[in-house]
């Protein structure tokens, strides 16, 4: 028995630890008070992950009752008799699903994760502020004409998430909150307006320069220029040409390298800030969405079918939540929405059909700025006058309000100005300008046709440029690449950094609406766009970009499919979202068997090229899941890469990839002195010897890495993984290492990582009566602890749809597919 | 009839600790330890009493949630891998919590009642 005072002392100070404990957060972890409470703490992310069956809850300012039913795939169909209504609804169901989704994604897009998660997020909230973003929004928001629907919907959307954050006890709180110990905020009508940047900055904000200036500093301008050309060499556009069947190889001789630009070497560290892109990537992860639509006359069932399937970061939470909003003889929009904004942003409603890919235009330019002080700048200088910069100071906060650090962000006429590399450079950018997303998707909810939709989308919808797709129920189909494109000065593109002294650098304009690439009913009977070149440089009204921002694979391959088959049915649709085939394989493997044969007969063959080049030809050029000659493919093309553009390495890193579809130019030229490898300054290598080394070097690392070619571990199921990761990053949270089909240039890409792909598939036939199917990675609840977290995961895997259903009443939503009820009744 | 009697005092203080978590919160088990050693003076092992008590009242907390038909278990599995423990290490923790609040406030009720 130990003495009683040191009993006492001893409870005194577990007592006290344990209070400490339970009060603050010690090390990594919360206080473990609100965090072990059974009622309020994580425990109670339990009780939450279903909701009740029935509910009834009064929130303030609606006009009616609405009456929400949840199918059985966890999709609120919203009956409401405003639009108003409808969207203050919206906003309280998605709350009720995605607070803290809705909370962290506002606060990155604002720069304010800092409040949430402390100190560590200075640097990833510093990006946003720097590029003016949350001074954008504020604007756009000014911008809104308070009396229009747009605004009235932003504003009843807040006010429903504050009804549901309201109605919050801290017991209720996402479980994400508990561990962070944290609390929501209440909602602002800007919060909408910030989650639109961030998503033109996910989509808008490549701008080829970079590529560009740091080849010309390693080879010249000429060179550089040739293997980072304006237009794709390889063209399929998104408008139909007129008369071509197939697509057309546009090659030209591709210069050699040559003396390094010594001004493109100092302006390349000009970039730094403002590219996110991986320099050492065959093509843009991001940029990997595909849509088509088909005509009537080649359906087999005599209706326009359209098939949607952005390809975007994958999170757990999904990106998109899946509703239906139904005012009688007003509005019938069914969907995805992006949690926080008041919108439905890809669907359909009873008369259209419409979803989006990117543009990828180029519609970011840089200016090189003369100011009166390099290190504290006032003003800068514009046709020869000093002009004032107007400041801007950015105040970081931590989670107790305390400001952790400042910066003054300085704007010129054209957008926000940060010092690199000693020199000021400006920015001007579309996302940041005046735009009316919301009212151009607000607009598209009603659209009757396809000219119409098309019409109304762009008047308003300036930011991020997406190339819309719509069918109509009258079987019309039509495609526009919507959005701002700018007119530049000069030669028009928008590939270097400009001199900002002089007002002739300024954008002269924008493109009119009638010179966008467009096509309305084509005779072909189909379209396709999958991020490639919009028009084909004959039909361009000018520079919209360069090919490194454009993907030629996934268009060849869809164009094929839809040139094949004039009996489309919407179960072909779906099944080609997941098609396996690969048009760059298609393109590739002949020059590497056909490289091999060529070094046999020059008596240079050995075991291994042979192996490797016997294992190539059976392959099937597919990436189905139990393929097992894909990765020696994909071994291959990186061995290619990397001794095909060894011209391009700057201290033993790449530092641009000119596009695969150059590449594929080059394979025409065997003796283009591209192909040798500076690496071995006794020979010159010509385009045969590279191909075989290559081959023969991936055969090996392949075999040293993933065992023998018939042993199972060159099964692709066992290669390449879709990473969905929880927005916190946390591994339990999360579903990893998920095996999917398809590679590098196929309908449904995998890039390595596994963080991006298709995170909304969806396949709509136009009939007299609409039929859809959907599915996106994960389900429609934010809560980790709920069934409907997942649930929708297993049919993504497996590139299956799920029906949508689409009643037009309460009434005809069955009972057996309705899983929750909730009434929203104005408060008395 | 000693342990009968033992039993029913941890039930007792059971149901006190649930309740007032479920009116109050986790810092009411403190208070409820202390009060309990001054008002049942005389039991012998009252921090014993105690710490069994709050643990078992916030068991049956978990218990009434799970028969709600709340997944506690998953709650469990997911909440303990992230804080990289077992999934019965998390409940072992969030008992044991509830115990030595309860049971050393306990303890040092009765030690400052006999001086």
């Amino acid at each position: 028995m130990l003495p009683k005072p040191l009993v006492l002392a001893l409870s005194a100070v577990a007592l006290c630890g344990a209070v400490y404990a339970g009060m603050r957060p010690v090390g990594p972890l919360p206080p473990l008070g609100g965090l072990l409470d059974p009622v309020s703490g994580v425990w109670g992310a339990a009780g939450n992950a279903v909701l009740p069956r029935n509910a009834t809850v009064a929130i303030p300012g609606l006009e009616g009752t609405v009456d929400v039913r949840y199918d059985d795939r966890g999709v609120p169909h919203i009956f409401a008799t405003t639009e108003e209504d409808a969207y203050r609804a919206l906003g309280y169901v998605v709350a009720r699903d995605r607070l803290f989704q809705l909370d962290i994604q506002t606060r990155a897009a604002s720069g304010r994760l800092t409040e949430l998660v402390g100190a560590r997020a200075l640097e990833l909230d510093e990006t946003p502020r720097l590029l003016g973003m949350p001074r954008a929004a504020e604007q756009k928001l000014a911008a809104v004409d308070p009396n229009s629907e747009a605004r009235r919907i932003l504003d009843a959307y807040a006010a429903g998430v504050n009804a549901y954050i309201d109605s919050l006890k801290p017991r209720d709180y996402p479980i994400e909150y508990k561990l962070l110990n944290a609390r929501p905020e209440r909602w602002h009508s800007i919060n909408s307006i910030h989650l639109l940047n961030r998503m033109g900055w996910t989509l808008a904000s490549g701008d080829p320069d970079q590529m560009l200036v740091r080849a010309a500093a390693l080879v010249g301008d000429s060179a550089a220029r040739s293997v980072f050309p304006q237009h794709t060499p390889i063209e399929e556009p998104i408008q139909p040409q007129p008369g071509w069947t197939a697509p057309h190889d546009r090659f030209e001789t591709i210069v050699a390298p040559g003396v390094p630009n010594r001004n493109a070497i100092a302006l390349s560290s000009l970039y730094q800030r403002f590219r996110t892109d991986d320099p050492g990537a065959e093509s843009q992860p991001a940029f990997a969405s595909n849509n088509w639509a088909v005509s009537p006359s080649r359906t087999k069932d005599g209706y326009a079918l359209l098939a949607g399937d952005p390809h975007l970061e994958l999170t757990l939470p999904s990106i998109w939540y899946e509703v239906h909003l139904v005012v009688p003889g007003k509005l019938d929009v069914y969907g995805v929405t992006i949690p926080g904004a008041p919108a439905v942003v890809i669907g359909f409603n009873r008369d259209v059909s419409w979803t989006f890919t990117n543009t990828a235009a180029d519609v970011m330019d840089f200016y090189r700025e003369t100011v009166d002080d390099s290190i504290n700048p006032a003003r800068y200088m514009l046709d020869g006058q000093w002009r004032p910069l107007s400041r801007r100071i950015e105040q970081y906060r931590d989670q107790s309000g305390r400001v952790i650090h400042t910066d003054t962000v300085r704007y010129t006429h054209r957008g926000p100005m940060t010092k690199e590399h000693g020199h000021w450079v400006s920015m001007r950018w579309t996302v940041l300008e005046p735009s009316h997303e919301l009212q151009a998707l607000y607009d598209a909810s009603h659209a009757r046709n396809t000219h119409e939709f098309q019409d109304m989308v762009s008047r308003s919808f300036l930011a991020p440029a997406q190339n819309m797709l719509v069918a109509d129920r009258n079987g019309s189909i039509a495609i526009r690449s919507t959005g701002h494109f700018p007119i530049r000065a000069g030669d028009g593109d928008g590939e270097t950094i400009r001199d900002g002294s002089t007002s002739a650098s300024d954008w002269r304009g924008f493109w009119p609406v009638d010179r966008y690439p467009q096509s309305f009913d084509p005779k072909q009977g189909f379209l396709a766009s999958a991020n490639q070149e919009p028009e084909a440089p004959e039909a361009a009204f000018g520079y919209l970009g360069t090919d490194h921002g454009y993907e030629v694979w996934r268009a060849l391959r869809i164009n094929q499919l839809l040139r094949a088959d004039s009996q489309v049915t919407p179960d072909d649709m779906i099944r080609w979202q997941t098609d396996p085939g690969s048009t760059r394989a298609d393109r590739f493997v002949p020059y590497f068997i056909a490289a091999a044969k060529t070094e046999r007969a020059r008596g240079r063959s050995n075991v291994t090229l042979d192996s490797a080049a016997t294992l190539l030809a059976q392959w099937d050029r597919t990436y189905s899941l139990d393929n097992q000659r894909a990765v020696l493919f994909e071994a291959a093309m990186r061995e290619l890469s990397d001794r095909t553009w060894d011209e391009l390495n700057q201290n033993g890193a790449r530092v641009a990839t000119p596009s695969t579809a150059v590449l594929a130019e080059l394979l025409t030229q065997p003796a283009n002195p591209w192909w040798d490898d500076r690496r071995t300054r006794s020979v010159a290598e010509d385009r045969d010897d590279i191909l075989a080394q290559s081959l023969a070097a991936a055969y090996d690392s392949v075999t040293t890495k993933y065992g023998a070619p018939n042993a199972g571990g060159w099964r692709w199921d066992r290669i390449r993984f879709a990473n969905i990761y929880h927005l916190l990053h946390i591994p339990a949270f999360s579903a990893l290492r998920i095996p999917v089909p398809g590679g590098t240039g196929t309908l449904t890409p995998s890039t390595g990582t596994g963080h991006y792909g298709p995170s909304w598939r969806m396949v709509v036939e136009m009939g007299p009566e609409v039929h859809a199917w959907g599915t996106f990675p994960g389900g429609q609840s934010g809560n980790p602890m709920s069934p409907r977290y997942r649930d929708h995961l297993a049919f993504w895997e497996r590139g299956k749809l799920q029906p949508l259903i689409f009643p037009r009443t309460s009434a005809e939503l069955p009972a057996s597919a309705t899983s929750a009820t909730l009434e929203l009744r104005p408060t008395k | 009839m000693i342990v009968l009697r033992y039993v029913a005092r941890v039930a007792i203080v059971a149901l006190i600790c649930a309740l007032a978590t479920v009116v109050f919160g986790w810092m009411s088990l403190p208070v409820i330890g202390f009060v309990y050693s001054i008002i049942d003076r005389r039991a012998r092992a009252r921090g014993t009493i105690a710490a069994l008590g709050a643990a078992l009242g916030w068991l049956g907390i978990l218990g009434a949630e799970a028969a709600r038909g709340a997944d506690v278990r998953m709650v469990a599995v997911e909440v303990g891998s992230v804080m990289q423990l077992p999934a019965f290490a998390l409940v072992l923790v969030t008992l044991a919590f509830a115990a030595v609040l309860c049971g050393t406030a306990a303890v040092l009720g009765s030690g400052l009642e006999r001086t």
